[in-house]
């Protein structure tokens, strides 16, 4: 019984507070694009595995949908322009789901 | 000359089964393959298993009726003291879709029958047990989507299921689930007690099934893989590293050391994790908050070391087909060793304060025992197996990634109860550490990926790993433009939940929490 009592007391608090301090550095959280570097060749929207980027065939626009993403950095990992990249942003929380989908206006002349 | 040696053992083992065995062919290193005709499956099943100690790994059934013209089953044997598989494949017709059942002859083939059924629509004739399994009573009994022409939706009907019948009076039913008041997963159980101990058990699953391998059906590869991580909340890497052995085997490819190496490194990370939660969790069936925190504490820094070493706390997207996706720097593979030799000396102290707290030994002592009999006969796998004597570890059997290289024990008990499963646990948080060790003394330098090559269609192969709950076994048969076009996945979840009721009749009603976190099952990956 001691023993158990002088390890709760060596222990201490381990809970921590939200938000908590950054995500560690290789992190894969919330993908950014760069619509400026984009060319719209769309490898990344070929390349995900969940079917979180789409694009639209009419106008260049690369659509993200943060919800379906499984962080997997495939986009990121195969992007030619370096376009894409994930960052260690883990808070992802919305109340409504459209907050989650970022629909990107990109440069490139390539789509259609 | 050693391959030799082997294509000998392996002819002896056979030749008793002499002419019923259509051909055999030698199809991979490890791998023999007898095709036979349907009639003879109890007869060369049951000598497999019962006269030469071989082990049901898994069973597939595919349809292969656009390029074979027919059903196929698979049932594969292990035989781990030669370090091979033996895969029996018979053919079914279209027109007769029905097979004689081995489970009266190989109990461990149960499910994987009754699967068939519910997803072929393939009979096994003679099968004890004819209720539908991984589809609920209320599928209609003629639709099968794993057939190639299935056509979904299906609109559902009214439930057929039943429950076994108590007649005496004094059997009180008691039902469970399948939404439960904690954070696991839907399974329902219902207890048939008198008093407060259990008579009879009965454990209905798959309510979290998702159709994985339907929908992975067509997936290139590259993405497959994706899918593959997801099988499993807390076994993700020993999937996706299952089932990147499959394609690396069907394509022929070797792998550089230093991608077996990590490999190795980052599965013993995922036992560490999972082994160290699951004894803080184990607390929780007598109620000892105090080793329930500590062991969340502990898994917590080892999640947190995944997170800085590859980016994902459940070690999610570092597996490539073909290797590693992304490389560990040198420095990152020191904080490793930092941070173990930290966690291994608190982990002691969980352990000793636990196993010295009188409450904690009599709750976990003679309950829930699994006799080594029953284990074999269900072909029960890794902590559960092991804890009740049988001596299976497919790092040992069958060594992949750089499970050669290293040395370790195969922690080994005999009692079969839960203070031996958490014992066996102990063990192997102890032999995990021991070879992560000699993982980083021996890491060589180099590539960690080779570009996997065109794989011909209708190549089939296997992979597998010992998962912290034990061993997964993914079966793959690659189709046209590397694609998947059967994926069978069996994950160690699929082998022991069947034995779980076997271990409570004869305990009382509170200590089943117990036993069932001490065999520590998934749901999904059992349901997939
Ligand atoms: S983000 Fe990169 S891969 Fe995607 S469309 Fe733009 S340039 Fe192409
Ligand atoms: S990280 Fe993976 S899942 Fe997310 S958008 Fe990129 S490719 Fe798709």
């Amino acid at each position: 019984m001691f023993e158990i009592l002088r390890k709760i007391w060596q222990t201490g608090t381990v809970t921590k507070r939200q938000p908590l301090a950054e995500a560690a550095g290789k992190y894969r959280g919330k993908i950014e694009l760069d619509a400026a570097k984009c060319n719209g060749c769309r490898d990344c929207v070929g390349i995900c595995p969940s079917g979180a980027l789409s694009g639209s065939s009419d106008r260049p626009q690369i659509i993200i949908e943060h919800h379906k993403c499984v962080f997997c950095g495939s986009c990121a990992d195969n992007c030619e322009q370096r376009a894409i990249k994930m960052t260690n942003q883990c808070y992802l929380e919305a109340k409504d789901k459209q907050d989650l989908i970022a629909r990107i206006e990109v440069s490139g002349e390539k789509c259609g | 000359m050693i391959q030799l040696t082997k294509k000998q053992v392996v002819t002896r083992l056979l030749q008793a089964l002499g002419k019923k065995i259509v051909s055999s062919t030698l199809i991979r290193e490890h791998e023999t393959e007898i095709v036979i005709e349907k009639t003879y499956l109890p007869e060369v099943c049951s000598y497999l298993v019962n006269e030469k100690q071989g082990r049901l790994f898994t069973m597939v059934g595919n349809d292969e009726r656009q390029h074979l013209g027919s059903f196929v089953l698979y049932y594969v044997f292990s035989f781990d003291q030669i370090d091979h598989f033996i895969t029996v494949k018979t053919l079914i017709d279209e027109a007769d879709p029905v097979f004689p059942s081995i489970s009266v002859q190989v109990p461990a083939a149960n499910w994987y029958e009754r699967e068939v059924k519910d997803l072929l629509g393939l009979r096994a004739l003679g099968h004890p047990d004819r209720r539908p399994l991984v589809l609920h009573g209320d599928w209609p009994e003629d639709q099968y989507p794993l057939r190639k022409d299935f056509q979904g939706p299906v609109a559902r009907q009214s439930d057929r299921e039943t429950t076994m019948q108590y007649e005496g009076r004094d059997v009180t039913e008691i039902p469970v689930g399948p939404i439960h008041a904690g954070i696991i997963e839907p399974g329902h159980f219902r207890f048939g007690a008198v008093g407060d101990t259990v008579l009879h058990l009965e454990a209905k699953l798959f309510y979290t099934h998702r159709g994985i391998e339907k929908s992975s059906e067509g997936l290139p590869l590259s993405k497959a893989l994706f899918t593959a991580e997801r099988i499993c909340g807390v076994c993700a890497l020993s999937h996706a590293v299952a089932f990147a052995q499959a394609v690396e085997s069907a394509a022929q490819v070797t792998l550089p050391p230093r991608a077996l190496y990590l490999r190795t490194l980052l599965l013993e990370l995922e036992r560490l994790y999972n082994h160290i939660g699951d004894i803080g969790n184990m607390c929780a069936g007598f109620g000892f908050a105090v080793g329930i925190s500590h062991g969340a504490r502990l898994r917590e820094q080892l999640q947190q070391l995944n997170e800085q070493l590859v980016g994902h706390r459940f070690l999610r997207g570092v597996i490539a087909l073909g290797g590693l996706r992304f490389d560990l720097a040198p420095a990152e593979i020191r904080s490793v060793s930092d941070v173990l030799s930290q966690v291994e000396a608190d982990f002691d102290q969980l352990v000793e304060i636990i196993l010295s707290h009188e409450i904690a030994m009599d709750r976990m002592a003679t309950t829930g025992v699994l006799s080594l009999e029953q284990a074999v006969d269900l072909a029960v796998v890794g902590v559960a197996a092991r804890a009740s004597g049988h001596s299976v570890d497919i790092r040992r059997d069958h060594p992949y990634a750089a499970y050669r290289q290293v040395e370790f024990p195969v922690a080994l008990q005999t009692a079969g109860d839960v203070l031996a499963r958490f014992n066996v646990r102990v063990a192997e948080v102890k032999s995990s550490l021991l070879m992560i060790q000699q993982v980083i003394e021996q890491l060589p330098s180099g590539a960690i990926a080779v570009p996997i090559p065109a794989i011909k269609p209708y190549t089939q192969a296997m992979g597998w790993a010992e998962s912290p709950r034990g061993e997964v076994c993914h079966w793959l048969m690659v189709g046209p433009e590397q694609t998947v076009f059967r994926y069978r996945i069996r994950s160690a979840a699929y082998s022991n939940w069947p034995a779980v009721p076997l271990t409570v009749p004869g305990n009382i009603v509170p200590d089943f929490p117990l036993i069932n976190k001490s065999f520590e099952l998934c749901y999904s990956c059992c349901d997939r």
